[in-house]
């Protein structure tokens, strides 16, 4: 308990007051907000006495800076015996309680202070639910603005699965996005990325990453051009300078299948047709967000789809789970292909799916991924 | 698995030792060894990364972060790798653009721009 109180003869009562409360705590006396605040920097107490008359403060002043200092601690203020409107006033700010000086007992200033504690430790414990609420509602709305419904035109030439799944550290999203939009002139445009690290702040510039991309694709850029201008994005948008995405951007033609890839810093993709399953690594420049200099170092790669044939993006969730057994050897992109190569025969929806949770299984001992993980394919129905 | 970290200072480098795996449970511990060191002055940095088994990309933006923090101070973080598959995370990142990577502390250590 920490008593902040100039008068000495005030804090000798209280110090009896203290001891005839019976109350199991220890007081610490200081004379002015200064080394009230010196005392808070040490450690939080329980409780705090303040008197409203400091030499360097006074009222409200005083109890709003000790609030700042010590949100935890339940403060009970101590006002004169014409002090009863300012007792109530430092409630009304945010004191758990007040004492009038010279009309206090040790009962009273025991239950006084027991219950201030009490009711902090309530106030405490509803605030941390309440966040906890508010942090599950925030994620709920932050994974449907990763989600998005693709955005085709009718009788769209390709079908597209999507997928994504969050990972279990502490249930918190990362920043995994994906989205898939047809552009006026009938191409067919599909993005995966990953911004680096996990929590709110990585999902919401998911989300901003995302909705630059479609809006980007949407007013005709690509190509070098697409990437510079989400890097410029990402590094406007970011929260700290030490964030950077990897992100697949593909171009599909779906009047003849051919594909048009822009890698940034970002895993291979699958080509899955005829019942066979490739890994393909094409030439990549480097992430968004690294390199300060900005340039050309986004060169699209032309690939091509066979008549029904797929392609599918992925985030590295879905390949860096570890392998059972108490080694540390993980699934990698081989590993991925391997699995995927197994469920060759399916296609598109049941594809997917039984290769993330091929995927998973391999990799984890039952309780999910450790990363969040994204898919999409895009199929091409040849007309 | 967990992450080991022990650091040493050679002449005016400090070389930070890591061990284990960087993931996303465990890149925390490493970018406070990171901030850490830059608070207590040291601006240049070798990671000597021969004892890490895995890396991901929260793992690959705490050095990016600390990069950025020793930079602030004219500083240097030089990375010692030869793991391939580490090596092969780099470069598809592009931060072989960013880092300088060498095989050996000693190499690193005695590296100048």
């Amino acid at each position: 308990m920490l008593l902040v109180e100039d008068d000495a003869g005030d804090a000798l009562l209280v110090e009896e007051l203290l001891a005839d409360s019976g109350l199991p705590a220890r007081l610490r006396w200081v004379r002015s907000l200064e080394d009230a605040r010196a005392a808070l920097r040490e450690g939080v107490p329980h409780c705090v006495l303040l008197d409203l008359h400091l030499p360097d403060a006074h009222g409200t002043a005083a109890l709003d800076s000790v609030l700042s200092q010590a949100a935890v601690a339940a403060v009970v203020v101590l006002t004169g015996l014409a002090g009863e409107q300012s007792g109530l006033a430092a409630v009304a700010a945010g004191a758990q309680d007040y004492l009038v000086k010279g009309r206090v007992d040790a009962e009273l200033f025991r239950r006084t202070v027991q219950y201030a504690v009490q009711r902090k430790q309530t106030e405490q414990a509803a605030a941390a639910l309440q966040a906890e609420r508010m942090r599950a509602q925030e994620n709920a709305r932050l994974e449907r603005g990763l989600l998005p419904v693709p955005l085709l035109r009718a009788d769209p030439a390709v079908s597209v699965v999507a997928r994504y799944r969050p990972g279990r550290a502490t249930a918190l999203l990362g920043g995994d996005f994906y989205d898939v939009v047809e552009a006026d002139d009938g191409i067919v445009h599909a993005v995966i990325g990953d911004v680096s690290g996990h929590g709110p702040d990585e999902a919401a510039l998911g989300v901003c990453l995302r909705i630059a991309w479609r809006t980007l694709v949407l007013s005709g850029i690509s190509g070098q051009a697409l990437m510079r201008q989400l890097e410029r994005i990402l590094i406007a948008e970011r929260s700290g300078p030490e964030i950077f995405a990897t992100v697949s951007s593909i171009a599909l033609d779906c009047t003849n299948g051919s594909l048009s890839l822009l890698r940034a810093g970002h895993p291979g993709l699958l080509l899955h047709s005829a019942g066979e399953v490739e890994l393909l690594d094409p030439p990549f420049g480097p992430a968004l967000g690294l390199l300060s200099s900005s340039g050309d170092h986004w060169q699209p790669v032309p690939l091509k789809l066979p008549p029904g044939g797929a392609v599918a993006l992925y985030t590295d969730g879905l390949f860096e789970g570890r392998l059972g057994g108490a080694g540390v050897a993980r699934l990698g992109e081989d590993g991925l292909a391997e699995l995927a190569a197994r469920r060759a025969g399916l296609k598109g929806a049941a594809f997917v799916d039984a290769l993330i949770a091929d995927a998973e299984e391999a990799t984890t001992t039952g309780d999910g991924f450790a990363d969040d993980v994204a898919v999409v394919e895009l199929r091409w129905e040849a007309p | 698995m967990d992450l080991s970290l022990s650091t040493r200072t050679v002449g005016d480098r400090t070389v930070v030792e890591v061990g284990g795996e960087i993931d996303v449970y465990t890149a925390p511990k490493l970018r406070e060894q990171l901030v850490e060191l830059v608070n207590d002055g040291s601006y240049h940095l070798v990671v000597d990364m021969e004892g890490v088994d895995f890396l991901d990309s929260t793992g690959l933006g705490v050095l990016v972060g600390g990069l950025k923090r020793v930079r602030a101070h004219e500083g240097s973080l030089r990375l010692v790798c030869n793991q391939e598959r580490i090596l092969k995370i780099f470069r598809i990142t592009g931060l072989t653009k960013v880092f300088p990577i060498h095989t050996s502390v000693d190499e690193a250590v005695s590296a100048t721009d």
